[in-house]
């Protein structure tokens, strides 16, 4: 038994060691967070768009075009190195600018590969470098613009892409300046915490009047996709939050709904309480 | 007779392995195959959940992410030691059943007699797991199950079979001999194949979420489950848990004889338990060997599949886990060479390699630091400034690959050579021609340390795909070196004379220490490793297909991590103690004389 427990002892203390070796031998860095929840971004200014730009290509693209290393070759150098790519034999795309090049090597990396930096054993013609609209990147139009953007005015170019109004944007974004508190857990946490229904009926959630100034949206689901030719119920109830101005409900005065959520909403809470809205009941 | 049925044995073997390989079609197959289905079957499927908060359950306070990392480690210690056993005692069993030497067959059904109690810890702790995914994360156990629900099914299956054929093959160890031996081998083979095939399947949720295959990029199924399955990191993981099981189970059962030659009041206990963790050694260390490279490979796949994720592995927070998990298999090698080196105690008068002992230890000393060496530092301000950079002018070039590659092949070659002078110290041959066999080994030790050093250094001049391509040569020279030195000692041995009488038990208390420590340590690196594995997710429960939005979607900080991993090494240890204890309740049986002086004359 004493065996056993001298085994058990020494057992406990090699364990021991190792986290101690873990916890005091090892710099206790914290890791990034994941990337924060998209903000439904209005109109920004060309400064914001390239600062946005540039935070997402720090997060999405420094981690393999740092310089360091060889995953990927830097870009500082790009406003004049892109037409001597376009001019190589080697070039199988159809850019005929920076800002063309540059959206053609992000959604078509292979298009051009950098001697290199190709895949082993593909002879340079195969980019290992993802799409960046597809899997852990997954950047949309608005975000690749922005990152755009940024490249053009980090390397000295005439920035040609502009803010699409509307168009979702890029992680942190305006974050310091609108704090927009706590995610709501669920589409009716969401809906109180935007308060909506002072002004509107809602399924699920009491109204604040008996007759709330706002349109009844309890049924919304069954007239939404109608309301305007091309768009789903999905979308005009997006368009309805975001511009509530754009369409004014019958018998209802414009310029009383609030037309700020774009800064004050998150992409998340958003996207809950478009589903809850349009979920067939 | 007995020839024809071991062919016929070994041929039975590599038809059902070959078999179960080729039902499962390689990835590229599996690929177009689920790509064709994608027109039909994908549209009918819908796109993986995008998760909420809302969507994970919380239950009082309890921290759903540690719940699931400790219940899924749990099970996956107890799976691969309940899985690993099996292999060699099938091999030692078979030996003996070749050398007609009763001593083979006792201490297989002594390993197998251990591993059974740990058998239904390893279902309890699944079952734990299972429970705990369906409560804690359902969203995400949905839409696994809605893809994998025949792989599911065939699992449970499956599992019954291989109950059945544990059961059948232990309880009938005794009633299946002599004419009968050749069926209880088969049995054991069967058991490994289901065994082989079970953790195939097993691994395949763990791939798909690592690198999802035969799902669209929005996660919608496109309906060939074999494509789910064999993604591009199916088989390297595959190979890698395969040999690491071995390695495992091997390092327990040594810790298990370790605790009874402690425990023994006899010299024939002592004896017996003394092979028996000179043989556990023995296997854990062969099947280790191979186990960097296959990690090589394994990290080779993950960086094909999506360089950001390789990136993640081994150029961000995580490469800090590497270091740990240097310092893990520094003390692995420096254990077993220890228990080796402990073992020359068993001949009688002095070795005559003993004087190389204090050589190989400086050498593996040597390379352990320099595998240990980090590359990138972290640093305040003040110390960059004064180190000049982010590397240490002297040290930095050692924290590549480049080096710790040719440390871990030299490493390698040590620990064999240790093996190998253990084994010569056995054998005393007069012929002229062991001499220069030796001679001709001595140099093949030398040629093969000059080409990993120069490998290496010329690895520093060549661009990244080239450096990591030269880590092959440098594997097939180890390899290389292992069997010709193998197939030389061999030859020497079947014409040389043993050197008096081996003492097994004559092995000081120490000793058995190093095999706790193996154990231990082995146990300590599975928990940490499969962290790195699994977290290189980051924030997806399935990469890219669907995210965690849960509170817990963060790496946690090194130390939050190991304290996990140290919780559910202790949590084993407690458990398998007990299995240890049950293994032994009522079945105490004194070692037979004829079979301890058996041990004592090999």
């Amino acid at each position: 038994m004493s065996g056993l427990l001298r085994a058990g002892a020494y057992a406990v203390g090699l364990v021991g060691s190792f986290s101690a070796f873990s916890i005091y031998g090892i710099p206790q860095l914290v890791p990034e967070p994941p990337p924060a929840e998209e903000r439904v971004s209005g109109a920004m200014t060309a400064e914001e768009f390239v600062a946005a730009g540039g935070r997402i290509y720090a997060r999405a693209c420094l981690v393999c075009h740092s310089g360091l290393g060889d995953r990927a070759p830097k870009l500082d150098a790009i406003a004049t190195a892109w037409r001597e790519r376009v001019a190589d034999p080697r070039y199988r795309g159809k850019a005929k600018s920076l800002e063309e090049y540059l959206r053609e090597s992000m959604l078509e990396p292979s298009a051009y590969v950098v001697k290199g930096f190709g895949k082993p054993g593909t002879g340079d013609t195969e980019s290992p470098m993802p799409e960046a609209t597809k899997g852990a990147l997954a950047l949309n139009p608005g975000e690749i613009a922005a990152v755009i953007g940024y490249l053009q005015s980090a390397a000295g170019a005439e920035v040609t892409v502009a803010p699409q109004p509307g168009a979702p944007l890029a992680a942190e974004q305006r974050q310091a300046e609108t704090p927009v508190g706590e995610k709501a857990p669920n589409a009716v946490a969401a809906l109180r915490k935007f308060q909506c229904n002072l002004c509107h009926h809602l399924p699920g959630v009491a109204a604040e009047a008996d007759t709330p100034p706002g349109p009844d949206l309890r049924e919304i689901w069954k007239t939404a996709a109608g309301r305007v030719v091309g768009l789903t119920a999905r979308d005009f109830l997006v368009e309805s939050i975001l511009f509530p101005n754009k369409v004014v409900a019958k018998d209802f005065e414009p310029g009383l709904m609030p037309d700020d959520y774009a800064d004050r909403m998150l992409v998340g809470e958003l996207r809950m309480i478009v589903d809850y809205l349009a979920e067939e009941r | 007779m007995r020839a024809m049925a071991s062919v016929l044995l070994v041929v039975f073997a590599i038809v059902v392995f070959a078999g179960v390989h080729a039902f499962v079609p390689p990835y590229a197959e599996a690929a177009v195959a689920g790509a064709a289905a994608t027109g039909e079957a994908a549209a009918a499927q819908p796109a993986a959940p995008r998760l909420t908060p809302a969507d994970y359950p919380s239950y009082r306070g309890l921290n759903s992410r540690v719940a699931v990392w400790i219940a899924a480690q749990l099970h996956l210690f107890f799976a691969a030691f309940v899985l690993g056993v099996p292999i060699f005692v099938l091999v030692i069993e078979f030996v003996g059943w070749r050398k007609d030497d009763p001593r083979y067959d006792r201490i297989a059904h002594e390993f197998i007699r251990i591993s059974m109690g740990a058998f239904s810890l390893t279902a309890t702790s699944g079952g734990f797991l299972v429970f705990a995914l369906a409560v804690l994360y359902p969203g995400f156990f949905a839409y696994l199950a809605r893809i994998f629900g025949p792989i599911m099914m065939l699992y449970a299956l499956l599992f019954l079979a291989e109950t059945a054929c544990l059961y059948a093959y232990y309880y009938g160890w005794d009633s299946m001999k002599g004419r009968r031996k050749l069926g209880h081998l088969l049995l054991g083979l069967v058991l490994n194949v289901v065994g082989t095939v079970l953790m195939g399947l097993s691994n395949s949720w763990a791939t798909f979420m690592m690198a999802p295959s035969g799902v669209d990029s929005q996660g919608a199924f496109a309906g060939n489950v074999w494509a789910a399955v064999a993604g591009p990191l199916w088989t390297p993981l595959n190979v890698h848990r395969f040999l690491a099981n071995i390695a495992y189970g091997g390092a327990i059962v040594g810790a298990y004889a370790a605790y009874r030659f402690i425990a023994s009041r006899t010299p024939e206990a002592r004896a017996h338990y003394d092979w028996m963790g000179h043989t556990a050694n023995g296997i854990a260390m062969v099947a280790l060997l191979p186990l960097p490279f296959a990690g090589y490979w394994m990290t080779k796949e993950i960086y094909a599949y999506s360089q950001q994720m390789g990136i993640t592995l081994m150029g961000g927070v995580f490469a800090w886990l590497f270091i740990i998990q240097a310092a893990l298999i520094g003390t692995i090698f420096l254990a077993a060479n220890f228990y080796l080196w402990c073992g020359v105690a068993r001949f009688d008068g002095d070795s005559r390699t003993a004087h190389l002992v204090k050589y190989i230890a400086g050498v593996l000393a040597i390379c352990f630091l320099v595998w240990f060496t980090p590359h990138t530092l972290v640093m305040t301000a003040r110390e960059l400034a004064a180190i000049g950079g982010a590397y240490h002018p002297v040290l930095g070039p050692l924290g590549v690959m480049s080096a710790k590659n040719t440390a871990v092949n030299i490493m390698i070659l040590a620990t064999f050579l240790t093996y190998q002078l253990f084994r010569r110290s056995m054998v005393r041959a007069a012929e002229p021609w062991v001499a220069r066999a030796t001679r001709f080994q001595v140099a093949l030790y030398v040629a093969a340390v000059a080409n990993l050093v120069w490998l290496g250094i010329y690895g520093y001049f060549v661009p990244a795909n080239v450096r990591i391509g030269l880590s092959v040569p440098q594997v097939m020279t180890t390899l290389l070196v292992i069997v010709a030195c193998v197939a030389v000692d061999e030859a020497i041995a079947a014409r040389s004379q043993r050197v008096g009488t081996v003492h097994w038990g004559r092995m000081p208390v120490r000793a058995q220490y190093a095999l706790f420590t193996l154990a231990v340590a082995f146990t300590w690196l599975m928990g940490l490793m499969g962290y790195i594995r699994s977290s290189i997710r980051q924030h997806w429960h399935v990469y890219t297909v669907v995210r965690d939005a849960s509170a817990d979607a963060f790496t946690p900080t090194i130390g939050y991590a190991t304290a996990v991993v140290s919780m559910c090494t202790v949590l084993f240890l407690a458990l398998i103690v007990f299995v240890f204890w049950l293994s032994t309740v009522g079945r105490e049986r004194a070692v037979p004389a004829a079979l301890a002086e058996a041990g004592a004359a090999s």
